[in-house]
């Protein structure tokens, strides 16, 4: 008897074969189902895409018209913002006109401390700024005049200089008078050299002469005839550049005010020119 | 052709209809995507800019009234206006203080004067005002004085200190704010003066400042509010008064 397979001829084969694992579509129906679902997948996606685009026209929208508001706000306020910009430019500039001064009334308290008590002086000639000045009281009134004069003319020519004693600028004391003998005025100038921010003491002249009228001309304070006359030049540091403290950002009041205390001159003195 | 063949090319069409779908569908949804948020980035930093230029306006605000406090004070260092008769007024009372003989005081420097030359000096400093110097107009001056040189120098200290910048950056405020240029101290020949009495001539050229002319001193503004803006809602309250001398005008915090 011969055996007839009754299995059909395309299911005929044993095992897992691709073939039979295709199916009677040949595998159309996977790929179908698998297309299905990538388009599906897609499609979630581009919900999901659409869908963040929204919130994020929503949200972007919102921002906008939020920074709209706060700038239309802030607009409105941009009076109180120029007035305090206004007030701190001065108070600047206040302060960087204060800070390039010479503290005369130290160094002439200095000058009056470190002098010998047997020297007579008849004029004092300080200036800032000029380089040199006049070597008796006659020219030291002139010198005077023409630093002053010197100082609105640098200032009218514009441009760097930022205070009538601006930075940079070297003090000058022109001291006429006399004393008792050469060695006393060497002394003089030894002792001048102790004032504070002092770089340098010259002497111009240095001569015995006569009472008044002498090389100092002009008032000698009285000097006896035959005392040497002289004239020295003290010759101080340069000013520096001003130090501007940048006001801190917070809060907290600003102007207050206090009991009088007029600034004065540092007070005492040990000597003092005659 | 093979069932494998077949299917190889069922799966390169479902491949190449997948990728079409992405790039026609997806992908360009996906940089819509990314350029919204480009844009929601930039319009947070606009919103983060603009609150941060208001919450700065409301801080001026709140220190709108310290401010102008301040502005006033600093009026009496450099006022709008010459002011020459409260100059005169200051170094005659500082003067008086020390008990300085104030002689004359000359408008555009060059020193020596007699008292009478001080009132037409005065006067014509009216017509006088140097070059601009930090924003603000020279008035340059000379005054002479006649004093012992102890009494002189603590005189010339103290006109220094009408204005007067400390250390932790704030200014006191007295008076003008004046910048000594030169002094000259001589014996005095006067009559009355005896070589005793050890009596000095100072002839000082100083400075004093104005505001740049055509600005005023608050530019407007009251106390309440500056100019083109409505009232503070908070904080603005009175205290518009000069304050009293000496001001301190300290840094807004």
């Amino acid at each position: 008897m011969r055996a007839v397979n009754l299995i059909p001829a395309e299911q005929r084969s044993s095992g897992m074969s691709f073939a039979s694992l295709a199916g009677r579509s040949g595998g159309a129906a996977y790929l179908v189902v698998g297309v299905v679902c990538g388009l599906a997948l897609i499609a979630l996606l581009y919900g999901l895409a659409a869908h963040e685009i929204n919130s994020k026209q929503g949200e972007s929208e919102r921002l906008s018209a939020e920074a709209a508001q706060a700038q239309a706000q802030a607009a409105k306020l941009a009076p109180y913002t120029r007035f305090v910009a206004m007030r701190e430019e001065r108070l600047k500039a206040v302060q960087q006109l204060a800070n390039t001064r010479f503290d005369w009334a130290h160094s002439m308290h200095e000058l009056g401390r470190v002098l010998p008590s047997d020297v007579a002086l008849s004029s004092v000639t300080a200036t800032v700024g000029s380089t040199a000045a006049g070597s008796s009281s006659a020219a030291a009134s002139s010198s005077a005049s023409s630093a002053s004069a010197s100082g609105a003319a640098g200032a009218g020519a514009g441009g760097s200089v930022s205070s009538v004693t601006p930075a940079g600028s070297t003090p000058t004391f022109t001291i006429a008078g006399c004393t008792t003998s050469q060695s006393e005025v060497a002394l003089t100038m030894d002792r001048l050299r102790l004032i504070d921010g002092v770089s340098e003491v010259s002497l111009q002249s240095s001569a015995k002469g006569s009472s008044s009228g002498g090389s100092g001309g002009g008032s000698n304070g009285g000097c006896p005839s035959g005392d040497p006359t002289f004239t020295l030049q003290v010759t101080f540091a340069a000013l520096p550049q001003p130090a501007v403290k940048t006001p801190p950002i917070g809060t907290s009041p600003a102007a207050d005010t206090s009991s009088a205390n007029s600034g004065s001159g540092k007070s005492g003195t040990e000597g003092q020119g005659r | 052709m093979t069932q494998r063949d077949r299917i190889v090319l069922m799966v390169v069409g479902a491949l190449v209809v997948l990728a079409a779908a992405y790039m026609l569908v997806l992908s360009p949804e996906k940089k819509r995507a990314s350029e919204m948020q480009a844009k929601v980035e930039t319009a947070r930093t606009q919103l983060s800019e603009a609150q941060s230029k208001l919450a700065e306006a409301q801080q001026a605000q709140r220190r709108y009234t310290a401010a102008y406090a301040s502005i006033v004070s600093l009026g009496e260092a450099v006022p709008a206006d010459r002011e020459v008769p409260s100059l005169v007024y200051e170094l005659d009372h500082a003067s008086s203080k020390d008990s300085v003989n104030f002689e004359s005081i000359t408008a555009g420097g060059s020193g020596s004067g007699s008292s009478g030359s001080a009132s037409a000096g005065a006067t014509s400093a009216t017509s006088t005002a140097g070059a601009a110097v930090g924003g603000f107009q020279q008035l340059p001056f000379s005054f002479t004085f006649k004093g012992s040189f102890d009494q002189l120098y603590k005189l010339i200290g103290r006109l220094q200190g009408f204005t007067v910048s400390n250390k932790d950056g704030s200014v006191k405020v007295s008076g003008r704010l004046l910048s000594i240029q030169g002094v000259t101290l001589s014996a005095s020949t006067g009559g009355e003066s005896s070589p005793a009495s050890h009596e000095l001539t100072a002839s000082v050229t100083a400075s004093a400042y104005v505001l740049p002319a055509g600005e005023s001193l608050t530019s407007g503004a009251s106390a309440a509010a500056p100019s083109g803006a409505s009232p503070a809602s908070s904080g603005a309250s009175s205290s518009s008064s000069s304050p009293a001398t000496p001001a301190i005008v300290r840094p807004l915090r």
